[in-house]
C-alpha cells in the first residue's frame, strides 16, 4: 500500500492542498471540542437544563457545566486528550442511552437528531485511541497520558 | 494517516506500558470517525430514498429554502446522502464526496437547523455543524490509511 506522500492525484493540478492533509484529524478534534464546550457555557451562563443526561440529571448543573467547558477546551487544544476523551465518552453514553426510542422504531433508523449523542460519543471514543495527534499541545509538550 | 500516528513513542508516555496498545489502535481513529459520519448519512439516505423522505423534504425543507424544482433537489439530496454515505464509508473518492456532503450540511445547518436554535435537544444546528466539521476534515485529509482510495493508490 503506498504511503500518503507517494499517492498520485487523479487530477495533478489538485496537489496544492497536500500541505493541509496532516491537519485533518486536528481540525475534526478542534471542532468537536469547540462544539462540546458550548454545552458547558450554556449551563454555566444561561442556566440550560441538564435533563438530557438521563440518570445523571440529579448532578449539579454547575459541576456538569464546568466539566463540559473544561473538557471541551482541553479536547480542542489537544491537552490531556486521551483521559478527557474518555470522560466525555462516559458522559455522552449516559446522554445517548437517555434518548427515547419510539415503540416500533428501530434504534438504527432514528435519524440525525436522536443519533447526535451517539455520534458525539463515537467521535470521543475515536479520540481516546487516536490521542492528540500531530497538531496538539500533548505533542508540543512531549508528554502525554 | 501513516505520518499522523507514526510517532507513538514510549518515552513520551506518562504510562509507557500503554505504548503498544496506543500504536496498534491510533491508526484506526481517523477511519473510525469516517465510518461514524458515513453511518449518520446512510440512515438519512435510506430514509429519504426508500421510506418516502424525499417527498417529505420536497414539500417541507426544500420548499422553505426556496429551491426549485423541489423534487429534483430532494432526489439530489437523497441520492447524495445514500451513495455519498456508501462511498465515504468505503473511503472511495473521499474528497469530492466529502466536499459535496459538506456543502449540503452548510445549507442544512444555516438554512434549516439554525432556525431551531443551536443545541441538539431542540433539533438545532450543532448536529449538522459537527458533521460538517468532520466532512471538511475529510476534504483536507482524504481517505487516510484504511480506505479504498489508498488501496487503489490514486486519489483526488
Amino acid at each position: 500500500m503506498p504511503q500518503r506522500s507517494e499517492i498520485p492525484k487523479i487530477i495533478p493540478g489538485l496537489a496544492w492542498y497536500r500541505p493541509f492533509e496532516p491537519f485533518a484529524y486536528a481540525f475534526i478534534r478542534f471542532c468537536t471540542g469547540a462544539i462540546l464546550l458550548s454545552h458547558g457555557i450554556a449551563r454555566l451562563l444561561y442556566g440550560a437544563s441538564i435533563a438530557e443526561l438521563g440518570i445523571l440529571r440529579g448532578l449539579s448543573p454547575f459541576a456538569v457545566g464546568t466539566f463540559e467547558l473544561l473538557a471541551g477546551t482541553l479536547l480542542a487544544i489537544g491537552l490531556l486528550t486521551r483521559p478527557v476523551a474518555l470522560l466525555l465518552t462516559i458522559e455522552w453514553i449516559f446522554i445517548a442511552i437517555a434518548v427515547p426510542v419510539p415503540p416500533g422504531r428501530s434504534w438504527m433508523m432514528l435519524g440525525s437528531r436522536p443519533h447526535h449523542p451517539t455520534m458525539v460519543d463515537a467521535m470521543c471514543f475515536a479520540f481516546i485511541f487516536g490521542g492528540g495527534g500531530r497538531n496538539s499541545l500533548d505533542r508540543l509538550i512531549g508528554k502525554e497520558v | 494517516m501513516q505520518e499522523e500516528y507514526s510517532a507513538v513513542e514510549k518515552d513520551r508516555l506518562l504510562i509507557p506500558a500503554l505504548a503498544g496498545i496506543y500504536s496498534r489502535l491510533a491508526p484506526f481513529s481517523y477511519a473510525f470517525i469516517r465510518l461514524v459520519i458515513a453511518w449518520m448519512f446512510l440512515i438519512a439516505g435510506i430514509d429519504k430514498v426508500f421510506h418516502g423522505g424525499a417527498a417529505r423534504i420536497a414539500a417541507g425543507n426544500i420548499t422553505s429554502l426556496g429551491l426549485t424544482p423541489p423534487d429534483a433537489w430532494a432526489w439530489t439530496v437523497a441520492l447524495l446522502e445514500l451513495f455519498g454515505a456508501i462511498l465515504l464509508g468505503l473511503g472511495l473518492f473521499t474528497r469530492p464526496v466529502a466536499f459535496a456532503l459538506a456543502v449540503e450540511l452548510t445549507v442544512i445547518a444555516f438554512g434549516i437547523m439554525a432556525l431551531r436554535g443551536f443545541f441538539w435537544t431542540t433539533g438545532g444546528m450543532e448536529v449538522a455543524l459537527l458533521m460538517e466539521a468532520a466532512t471538511i476534515g475529510f476534504v483536507f485529509g482524504g481517505g487516510g490509511r484504511y480506505s479504498l482510495d489508498r488501496l487503489w493508490g490514486r486519489e483526488f
